[in-house]
């Protein structure tokens, strides 16, 4: 699940891109709206998190822009703009989402999460297969009813497999999907991360979930 | 015309309504009178002789009729007044009406001046001039909160993020650093709320004139002394010209707020490599000057100057450079200005030089 936060406070910046990052989320951040015009051309993001008084490009610039793309992501506007014209001007331009700052972190959250399922056509908030559950709200996978610990982005990575079963993806294709532009890490850490997920299973008991195609990558049939 | 003539003026109704009575009633009394008149001469030529008992008859009825007529012209005259007072007073009931309908809560309407007397509309006018005022002032202090609710959402919507995803970290440095940040946080909340304050006391200090014999030069050594404890590297960037034994009349505490303000400006949104200049510029006479500051300010363009005192405008370049801004330093100097009766002036010289120039000192 990637992310994009625009927001040009630092400060807010780096306590959300904390936040989302522990919850698993690939976090990136543009302090301005052209460095988020930059982003969102070279990236595909399942959520972006946008603020509207934003330097050199603002943030309902940036909406419009990013749904003359067509471009499917899911766009919540956090904004200290509490009138109803703003909320009312930014939802007719094609945010999905509006909440005012000071916030909640736990309704944030909340109602990212909310896009990500309605971006992917869901209604409820569990991904099952077999025995093993995903409780996407929790961030809690379990077997039997029994969970079962993962990193955040075992979860991330097993969370976008069994979203999208029997599709195939690459290794570059799940780096991007679990690391931030700024990740100093190699699209190598993927198999290592596929590698302690399908010991975890095993050791839960659910073997062969996730299956290698030699020229595909990674997929949960 | 007449009609029309007559309708907007008390007085012309009163004229009009008084003129119709008495009219009235004379010529009924003229009719009655004629008739009587009439009937006398009909009986003193075709009829016998006169006795004195007819007469006196004949006279107690012409007493009678004159009283009746006085009275009737009186009353005719009366209920004419009163009904044209009546009348010329219903515009007034609905700008009454229409008083008291305004209301905190709602928009407030002028009052209506359709059918208003002449002799009230100078009354009329004065109170709609003073609703728009009011209205001008509703407005301006709406506008206000919420650009204060504005500014002080960002910073505690910080503080609030900061701790509740500080709660969850474990490292120690994290942890630490998300305090650093909350503090600063704080810090921003507190110049906003400070800022303000500074403008209030300037007003409270209006009414009570609070201005006092000061020497400037003490004045801007004693901040620059403040300024060199916290904010040594910047202190040294400035360079004060001001005359030894100058003296002038004004507030020290709005002055040297004005002065913090400029020269806050001045760091944080200048050039950081540039010096900082403060010059006092006498006028002609030497009885007035002026205190003025200059910076090199790369990022600011000539067309942003009439907007430097606007309230929490930073600018796109000036967020840039210092994002810990708040927009307020040259407002609150301008506010200051005002109450000190002072005139401020921006300019931007072709080597991107702001030079703020505070005029009207006076000096002792």
């Amino acid at each position: 699940m990637r992310l994009l936060l625009v927001e040009d406070s630092t400060r807010l910046s780096a306590a959300l891109t904390y936040d989302f990052r522990r919850e698993g989320f690939a976090v990136d951040h543009a302090a301005d709206g052209l460095a988020a015009l930059r982003q969102l051309e070279a990236y595909e993001y399942d959520v972006m998190i946008l603020d509207l008084m934003l330097p050199r490009v603002g943030g309902l610039e940036v909406l419009r822009t990013l749904r003359a793309s067509k471009a499917p992501t899911r766009v919540l506007v956090l904004s200290a703009r509490d009138q109803i014209e703003d909320r009312v001007t930014a939802l007719n331009l094609g945010a999905d989402d509006y909440l005012v700052k000071p916030f909640d972190l736990a309704e944030l959250k909340a109602r990212t999460l909310a896009l990500l399922r309605r971006r992917y056509g869901e209604t409820s908030g569990v991904l099952a297969h077999g025995e093993l559950t995903l409780d996407t709200n929790a961030r809690l996978a379990t077997v039997r009813g029994s969970p079962l610990p993962l990193s955040p982005k075992e979860y991330a990575l097993l969370e976008t497999l069994l979203r999208h079963r029997g599709k195939s993806f690459t290794r570059v294709a799940l780096f991007e999907r679990l690391y931030d532009g700024l990740s100093d890490a190699s699209d190598g850490v993927v198999a290592v991360i596929v590698s302690t997920l399908r010991s975890k299973l095993a050791s839960a008991g659910i073997h062969e979930l996730i299956e290698t195609r030699r020229g595909f990558g990674y997929r949960v049939p | 015309m007449f009609r029309e003539w007559a309708r907007h003026s008390l007085q012309r109704r009163l004229l009009v309504s008084l003129l119709l009575g008495v009219g009235l009633s004379l010529a009924v009394f003229q009719i009655v009178v004629d008739r009587l008149v009439d009937r006398y001469i009909e009986r003193s030529f075709n009829g016998p002789s006169v006795d004195l008992a007819q007469r006196d008859r004949l006279l107690r009825e012409v007493d009678l009729v004159l009283l009746g007529g006085v009275v009737t012209v009186l009353g005719i005259c009366a209920l004419a007044t009163v009904l044209a007072v009546r009348k010329g007073l219903q515009p007034l009931e609905r700008v009454a009406s229409a008083a008291q309908e305004i209301s905190v809560d709602q928009p407030v309407r002028a009052l209506p001046l359709s059918g208003v007397p002449v002799e009230i509309r100078p009354l009329c006018d004065r109170f709609n001039q003073l609703i728009e005022r009011l209205t001008e002032a509703l407005e301006h202090e709406r506008r206000f909160s919420a650009d204060l609710a504005h500014e002080l959402r960002t910073p505690l919507a910080e503080i609030r993020t900061l701790g509740e995803a500080g709660v969850a970290r474990q490292d120690v440095a994290g942890l630490q650093e998300f305090l650093g940040q909350t503090a600063a946080a704080a810090i921003g909340m507190q110049s906003v709320i400070e800022s303000l304050l500074a403008v209030a006391r300037a007003d409270r200090a209006a009414v009570q004139q609070a201005l006092e014999p000061m020497s400037v030069l003490e004045a801007v050594r004693a901040r620059l002394e403040r300024l060199s404890v916290t904010a040594p590297e910047d202190c040294s960037r400035i360079v004060a010209r001001v005359p030894q034994g100058l003296w002038i009349q004004s507030d020290p505490r709005l002055f040297d707020a004005m002065l913090l303000n400029l020269l806050t400006n001045a760091i944080q949104h200048g050039d950081p490599g540039a010096p900082i200049e403060i010059d006092w510029l006498p006028d002609a006479s030497g009885a007035c000057g002026a205190l003025q500051v200059r910076n090199a300010a790369p990022d600011l363009a000539r067309e942003d100057l009439p907007r430097l005192t606007d309230r929490f405008w930073r600018g796109i370049s000036g967020r840039e450079a210092a994002p810990s801004g708040l927009g307020l330093g040259l407002w609150v100097v301008g506010s200051l200005c005002r109450v000190l009766e002072l005139t401020l002036a921006l300019d931007l010289d072709e080597m991107r030089r702001l030079t703020v120039r505070l005029a009207g000192f006076r000096a002792l």
